[in-house]
């Protein structure tokens, strides 16, 4: 036992060290937030209400991402309740009734240094919602707001692996992501496409 | 365990750092705080809200670019150039960053005055107003043409008001800056007739001849010149860059003639040499000179003469095949054009270097015609404000010696640099200065008093004709920014001023708002039926006949450009190639290259980008092109050719003394083979104040190393230099 002790005391490090590194960073460094007010978009986009990303997350006419619909957009059919589910009620009590609007956390939003403009990439290049918000939009319940301690951005910015490495193209919102999606459709960028 | 050794301590330990380093916590803990230092809670930030963008121009150098203000709200976050602009489609390096300079750290919000240690000190801007009312009045007093005022973007309706001001004061004297042009005064000294404004047909030219005009680097209008040469080589004119700096015109040129300091003139008349030898010249043009077949003589053809490829090869440094060549596509390869570059730092050609280049255009007839200098409409003055009860325009060169008791610089748009030695010239001994600027000044320009003014973005401005524009244009730059308190406008001043002086307004009152005459000045345009009106919102252009005055004057303040019709051509009239008045023929007769002494034998020749050398504030963020990237050299650089350094005893990038007959000052040596031997190129700005970096109080002055010589230039100056 005393002949190995020196790697056994080696690997224990390595593994207490890994442990933190691994699992104890994560839940260190992000705070939990709830959102305000639950919300499925499942039940929004699925086949009995069949809505889709744009309807609430749409353009406006002079072409400008609308981004977080306001509660006028719920009021549009939230006027009065449509069911019985205590999130409902909330959302009518809480915000339509008294016209607050909601105090979404929300999971991508971008650093105030990076301009991310939703018309040049969803309008012109087409590219799905899907890309980079991945399944959101088939999701039952909002999960909670994560907020870096330091840095103060989403989780999602970063994505969900501690270590950076995603293995689907939208868990991850980082200037290294776009430039790869950049890359790989042969689009020139410069800083200040996102840097203004 | 009672095993557990130090050893096996250690081996803990370093089981830790080998986990840790194999873990995500170093590198992402090193990235978090990365981005915890871009976020600070002192940093300002945009504030969130709808984006938008608004049509606008650029007011930071006479090239009039558009420009698409990127907001949040009202709030400007990027500007970008308009595409398809009929002045300027394309923006600098400055230009897209103006929206930091409301932001600049030598912005100046109250009034600065010189005190009796020599020291300025703020002061309440109401009571330096008061002082400056008190000076001007001892100055009037004083005798005629004792108070000046400096107007370093003239034309706007500001000058205008600055000219009734002095009108009507009596004995004042407006002055104009050194503003960059085509040499115009060389050619009116050779027209029988005076000429009106000119303007260079770049686009529709085959050859550009270009004696130091950084045509590639900022001159006139970038969008135009730059687009222009951005094309393929089939689609686009020739560029022959003469010029002996490696500036990035001449290395990015089609051929580049790298020749001796002081040597353009020779140059120019070696080429009419091969060009009059060979009879490659225009007949029809040439048939109008006096002095080229007929009533004199010809004297121009007896001076041309002199200058044979293998004199003009010796003085400027090139072979005579060179210059036979050159000569030979320049006048074959038509229409081509000669153009006279000043150098914001170097200061303007040589007189007899400018006559001798405008002989060039002539002799191929390029004067008068599609692809050569065209004429061009002056921009409609605002009704009401004629020649009558306004003082005249007048050169600084044409000012006494020591005349001037008091001098008012308008700062509030920047110019290229007055040389120190020529304000020093005209001031009188007791003589004051008074800068009207959003900056704080440079300690090496003499300021007795300096009155905050707007910033750019901060108030409407005009923005005029481009001094090379083929047609009259005119745009609005708009304020995106609310001005701060306390600061003043010309026009604002000039009111303030004529009510301390009771001088009353021949026109009944002075204007308070400069709006109210550019309102007048959109008027005049539209009553001259003429012109097109374009949108950069819509990229079109449409007659501006079609509009309303008023409907043109909301076009013009959103941002629209009005462009003039393109006036009718027409060739010189009689002309004289060696210009009328004898001094321009002597100093042509006198040309000859600029050498060195045995105790200088370095050639000292100053330089500065065109948006570099004024005296205001360059957006911060070019401070990573000078100082963090070192991309460009900035104020005390000093390019040397490395074989010649080696002589001298010099190391790159070691500090070095620069001397002149006039004084000397600290250099930074920077090696640069392009370089031509014994030559040094000292870059005049910017300075390290105004982008930001560092406060004024180190800076040393680079253009009082280089007197003002014979004909008013400072380009080439006996120079030694020693490490420090």
């Amino acid at each position: 036992m005393t002949k190995h002790l020196g790697k056994f005391a080696f690997f224990a490090g390595l593994a207490a060290a890994l442990v933190v590194g691994w699992l104890g960073l994560p839940a260190a460094l992000y705070q939990r937030f709830d959102q305000p007010l639950q919300f499925s978009h499942a039940l929004h986009t699925g086949d009995d209400v069949g809505m889709a990303c744009e309807d609430c997350h749409g353009f406006d006419d002079d072409g400008r991402f609308s981004g977080i619909p306001t509660v006028e957009n719920c009021t549009a059919c939230h006027e009065d309740p449509l069911g019985e589910s205590p999130a409902e009620q909330q959302l009518i009590e809480r915000y339509i009734a008294p016209g607050v609007e909601i105090p979404w956390k929300v999971y991508s939003r971008q650093p105030d240094n990076a301009h991310f403009p939703h018309a040049t990439h969803v309008v012109l290049a087409e590219i799905a919602c899907q890309r980079c918000h991945g399944p959101h939009g088939q999701t039952d319940h909002l999960r909670p707001y994560e907020q870096n301690r330091i840095s103060s951005y989403s989780r999602d910015v970063w994505g969900p692996s501690i270590s950076g490495l995603g293995t689907e193209p939208w868990e991850g919102m980082k200037m290294s992501d776009c430039s790869n999606c950049h890359r790989e459709r042969g689009v020139v960028e410069s800083c200040l496409d996102c840097h203004k | 365990m009672g095993g557990f050794s130090r050893r096996n301590f250690l081996a803990l330990l370093g089981g830790g750092v080998v986990g840790t380093v194999a873990s995500p916590l170093p590198w992402k803990l090193l990235d978090d705080a990365a981005i915890w230092t871009q976020n600070w809670a002192w940093l300002p930030r945009l504030p969130r809200g709808p984006l938008s963008q608004k049509l606008s121009h650029c007011s930071l150098c006479p090239g009039s670019c558009g420009l698409r203000v990127r907001c949040v709200g009202k709030h400007p976050y990027g500007v970008a150039p308009v595409p398809g602009h009929p002045v300027s489609g394309a923006l600098c390096a400055a230009g897209f960053t103006m929206h930091h300079l409301r932001y600049h750290p030598s912005r100046l919000r109250s009034a600065l005055l010189r005190d009796g240690a020599g020291d300025l000190q703020t002061v309440a801007n109401d009571e330096a107003v008061a002082k400056l009312a008190g000076w001007l009045a001892d100055a009037a007093g004083s005798g005629e043409e004792a108070f000046a005022i400096l107007d370093n973007r003239p034309g706007r309706v500001e000058s205008l008001l600055y000219q009734a001001f002095l009108g009507a004061m009596g004995g004042g004297v407006y002055l104009t800056g050194p503003a960059e042009d085509l040499g115009a005064p060389a050619l009116s000294n050779m027209l029988d007739r005076p000429s009106g404004p000119l303007g260079v047909d770049l686009s529709g030219a085959r050859t550009v001849l270009s004696f130091g005009a950084a045509l590639l680097d900022g001159w006139s209008s970038p969008g135009r010149t730059l687009g222009l040469f951005a094309d393929a080589p089939s689609a686009r004119p020739e560029l022959i860059q003469a010029e002996t700096r490696p500036s990035r015109t001449a290395l990015k040129a089609d051929h580049w003639l790298r020749i001796k300091p002081g040597s353009e003139a020779a140059l120019a008349l070696g080429l009419a040499h091969v060009i009059v030898k060979e009879e490659l010249y225009d007949r029809d043009t040439t048939g109008a000179a006096h002095d080229f077949s007929g009533h004199e003589d010809g004297e121009y053809r007896t001076l041309l003469r002199r200058f044979s490829p293998a004199l003009a090869g010796s003085v400027t440094g090139l072979s005579p095949d060179e210059i036979r060549k050159t000569a030979r596509r320049f006048a074959q390869n038509t229409p081509s054009v000669a153009i006279i570059g000043a150098d914001a730092g170097g200061g303007p050609l040589d007189p007899a270097a400018q006559l001798a280049i405008w002989g060039l255009n002539l002799l191929v007839g390029s004067v008068g015609r599609t692809g050569g200098f065209v004429p061009r409409r002056p921009l409609p003055r605002p009704a009401g404000w004629s020649n009558t009860h306004i003082a005249p325009a007048r050169k600084v060169s044409d000012i006494p010696d020591g005349s001037i008791r008091l001098l008012l610089v308008d700062d509030t748009l920047p110019g290229p640099p007055l040389h120190p030695g020529a304000l020093d010239r005209m001031l009188a001994r007791d003589g004051r200065v008074v800068r009207l600027s959003p900056y704080e000044i440079s300690p090496t320009l003499p300021t007795h008093m300096v009155l905050p003014a707007p910033a750019p973005m901060e108030t409407l401005v005009e923005v005029l004709t481009p001094f090379d524009a083929p047609v009259a244009s005119y745009g609005l730059a708009a304020p995106f920014y609310e001005r701060p308190a306390g600061t003043l406008s010309p026009s604002e001043l000039i009111r303030d001023l004529a009510e301390r002086g009771g001088i009353a307004s021949p026109r009944g009152s002075w204007p308070s708002k400069a709006a109210h005459l550019m309102l007048a000045r959109a008027h005049a345009i539209h009553a001259t039926g003429r012109g097109h009106i374009f949108r950069g919102d819509r990229g079109e252009s449409t007659l501006a006949a079609a509009f309303t005055g008023e409907a043109l004057w909301e076009r013009l303040r959103n941002g629209a450009c009005w462009t003039d019709d393109r006036a009718p051509a027409s060739r010189p009239a009689q002309f004289h190639f060696l210009g009328t008045d004898a001094e321009g023929k002597s100093r042509l007769l006198a040309t000859g290259e600029a050498a060195g002494t045995s105790d200088y034998p370095l050639t000292l020749m100053p330089f500065a980008w065109s948006r570099g050398a004024a005296p205001g504030a360059l957006p911060q963020l070019m401070s990573k092109l000078y100082r963090e990237s070192e991309l460009r050299p900035a104020a005390g650089d000093a390019l040397i050719n490395p074989a010649t350094a080696r002589e001298l005893g010099l190391r790159d990038r070691a500090a070095a003394t620069l001397e002149t007959p006039s004084g000397s000052r600290r250099v930074r040596i920077r090696f640069d083979g392009a370089v031509a031997p014994d030559v040094v190129h000292l870059c005049a700005g910017p300075e390290n104040g105004s982008l930001g970096d560092e406060p004024y109080d180190s800076e040393e002055s680079t253009l009082a190393l280089s007197p003002i010589q014979t004909g008013g230039s400072w380009r080439a100056t006996p120079a030694r230099i020693r490490e420090a």
